[in-house]
């Protein structure tokens, strides 16, 4: 790679990094992540059309559509036209204001999923890659089992037990996620923890949480964010196979999922319903996966530590 | 002068294989019951060659391994009775210096933070306290205010150094380890960072423990020095001692590979020439005997004890009634095979 040397000279940061524990910025070696980021094209495509999916999820309710809900049964089945841009679904609705909707409850699935995940991984993973010894083979065998279940089949048990609906649904999507969170910590914990200046702050007697937090912590997040971008693609893929399996969104709510079993039921009348919702998914998954991909080689170099 | 640190018989082995079922079968006995201690305010040198256990020493003096026998005292207390969080605690007050800047801060923490974290950890100072002490303290070692909010990756090795130091000494300990902490700096910073180690002592009275295989560093900063061979220590004397009249055998050679900066004198510099190191030392007699010059049987049938001769604490049989300027007078010109007597840092 053709880098230039690092020539940001004297700026010093405005905001103090002492002021309070635990806000300290690590600005200066994340901008020059993002500095060869913004250089890969793919990613950066990839960025903008996630921020425009946000945006679509936070202001869609605000474009001039119509109300998502309200039923035309004279129009169903319909293919693209000037008043329904993208058509209409069995009762009419159009299409193209479901799919705005969808985008919202789409992304908040995605997020209450990657957050249980990350919840329930990371900080088992950390510890166990950390501290080794009986608390690494008791978390590691568990994680073992929940990895040897196929992913769907035991959300679809705990989705059973739990009762259909988005939030039980993704939470089991997190549980089943969290193993790999685990792994991934556990993993980038274990190289950073052989580090010397892990040795050094323990020498220097800082309490284990706070070498956890501070130290194993920040040093492992490049493995971290890379999974967790491309876990994004797979959580949302799969709040779309339990919502077409019906556990999901209940209606009248629409995700991409639950749009694509609705398109599924009447593809004999008509082709083009599933298509729209397929193709977001498709869209988004790959975006994520772009994203991924880029942030992992802009990380490169950083997360193996110098 | 009360003794900062008293290590007593201090053995620690190492497991280097295991049989099928894990059970260990094979150990490297890295440091083999040493016994040494260090003064408020003083620096002891820990000197020998790759793999004779120094850094082993080092590490077991601040317990970040567990001896498997011995016993450490620090500042009076038994550090091998203390509890987990006890031994935490006293941490403010021993603190370590690694080699290897680089690796040895945190990447990811700016240096202000790096330097205020032992502070927060040990101190119930509030956040401006540190602060203010932290620019203190960097400025004590020579770096700028500006450098607080840069990563370590922004800095030279020297720089880098300079800011371990800065962190070693923020809790105002009474002991520092030093671990070859100019062997990885270039020689033109070398001087530069011995001489604050040496300055910040004067100011703040604090102890080394300062390990080494660069004898001319020692004869800079110790004042007193252990010698070290195959986890054993053969000679321990005041600096001024040891360089006038090494006893041990080892050590001559040691102080004989020294190189001179003179090449009218290289000639006439003198060694012992010594056997090469031949695998594992001995099971029985001195750990030294295979490449000693002066061996005898009795060498190799019991280990010689510690021993005070002229002064010097020292483990030969040979010590005191071979003449020391026979040995340091040795017929010049012969090249001796003593590269590998010193690591190629």
């Amino acid at each position: 790679m053709t880098e230039t040397p690092t020539t940001e000279v004297v700026t010093p940061a405005p905001e103090s990094t002492l002021a309070a524990d635990g806000t300290t910025t690590t600005r200066r070696s994340r901008s020059r992540v993002m500095r060869r980021l913004r250089r890969n094209r793919g990613a950066m495509i990839a960025a903008g059309f996630i921020a425009l999916l946000i945006l679509v999820a936070a202001l869609g309710g605000l474009l001039p559509l119509p109300d998502p809900n309200k039923q035309d049964l004279v129009n169903r089945l319909s293919g693209p036209s000037g008043d329904h841009w993208l058509g209409t679904d069995s009762f009419g609705r159009d299409t193209l204001s479901r799919l705005v909707a969808a985008t919202r409850v789409t992304l908040l699935a995605a997020t209450e999923g990657l957050l249980v995940a990350v919840v329930l991984g990371v900080p088992l993973g950390l510890l166990a890659g950390y501290v080794g010894g009986a608390t690494d083979a008791i978390l590691s065998r568990i994680a073992d089992g929940l990895l040897s279940l196929p992913g769907l089949v035991l959300a679809l048990a705990i989705v059973g037990v739990a009762g259909p609906g988005l939030t039980n649904a993704m939470v089991a999507i997190g549980i089943v996620f969290a193993p790999r969170f685990y792994r991934v910590g556990r993993s980038a914990a274990q190289s950073v923890s052989h580090e010397t200046y892990i040795e050094a702050v323990r020498a220097d007697g800082v309490p284990t949480s706070r070498i956890l937090l501070r130290h194993i912590l920040p040093n492992s997040s490049g493995p971290l964010l890379v999974q967790a971008s491309f876990a994004v693609g797979f959580i949302i893929t799969a709040e779309a196979s339990l919502s077409f399996l019906g556990l999901g969104v209940q209606v009248p709510d629409a995700s991409w999922g639950s749009m694509v079993r609705e398109g599924f039921a009447h593809v004999h009348e008509s082709t083009f319903a599933i298509i729209p919702p397929a193709v977001m998914i498709t869209l988004t998954v790959f975006a994520f996966s772009q994203l991924g991909d880029g942030l992992r080689d802009a990380l490169g170099r950083d997360s193996r530590g110098s | 002068m009360t003794d900062v640190l008293r290590l007593s018989g201090i053995t620690k082995s190492f497991v280097t294989g295991r049989t099928l079922l894990g059970k260990p079968n094979s150990y490297f006995h890295a440091v083999r019951g040493v016994t040494l201690s260090v003064a408020r305010g003083e620096t002891v040198a820990v000197v020998g060659e790759s793999g004779a256990g120094k850094s082993t020493v080092g590490r077991l003096a601040l317990r970040l391994i567990e001896p498997d026998d011995g016993g450490i005292e620090f500042n009076g207390s038994d550090l091998r009775a203390a509890s987990k969080e006890d031994l935490r605690r006293l941490r403010g007050r021993m603190r370590m210096i690694f080699q290897d800047p680089y690796s040895s801060l945190d990447p990811s923490m700016v240096v202000g933070d790096t330097v205020a974290e032992p502070l927060l950890v040990h101190t119930k100072m509030s956040a401006a306290e540190r602060r203010a002490k932290v620019l203190d303290l960097l400025q004590r070692v020579g770096m700028d205010t500006h450098h607080m909010d840069r990563f370590p990756y922004e800095f030279s090795g020297g720089q880098l150094q300079r800011i371990a130091i800065a962190r070693a000494i923020t809790t105002d300990p009474d002991l520092i380890v030093c671990d070859e902490p100019v062997a990885a700096l270039d020689m033109s910073i070398r001087a530069q960072v011995v001489n604050l180690l040496r300055d910040l002592q004067v100011e703040r009275g604090m102890a080394y423990l300062f390990i080494t295989h660069d004898l001319s560093l020692v004869r800079l900063i110790a004042d007193r020095v252990v010698v070290m061979y195959a986890g054993q220590i053969v000679e321990s004397a005041t600096t001024e001692q040891l360089f006038a009249e090494p006893r041990h055998p080892y050590t001559r050679a040691l102080l004989a590979a020294v190189p001179v900066p003179d090449p009218n004198r290289r000639k006439s510099q003198t060694a012992i020439p010594l056997a090469a190191v031949q695998g594992k030392p001995p099971a029985k007699g001195c750990s030294f005997a295979p490449r000693c010059p002066l061996a005898t049987e009795e060498c190799t049938v019991e280990a010689p004890p510690l021993a005070e001769v002229a002064g010097h604490d020292v483990a030969c049989y040979h010590a005191d009634h071979v003449p020391v300027a026979e040995l340091s007078e040795g017929a010049p010109g012969t090249p001796h095979p003593r590269t590998e007597l010193l690591d190629p840092h």
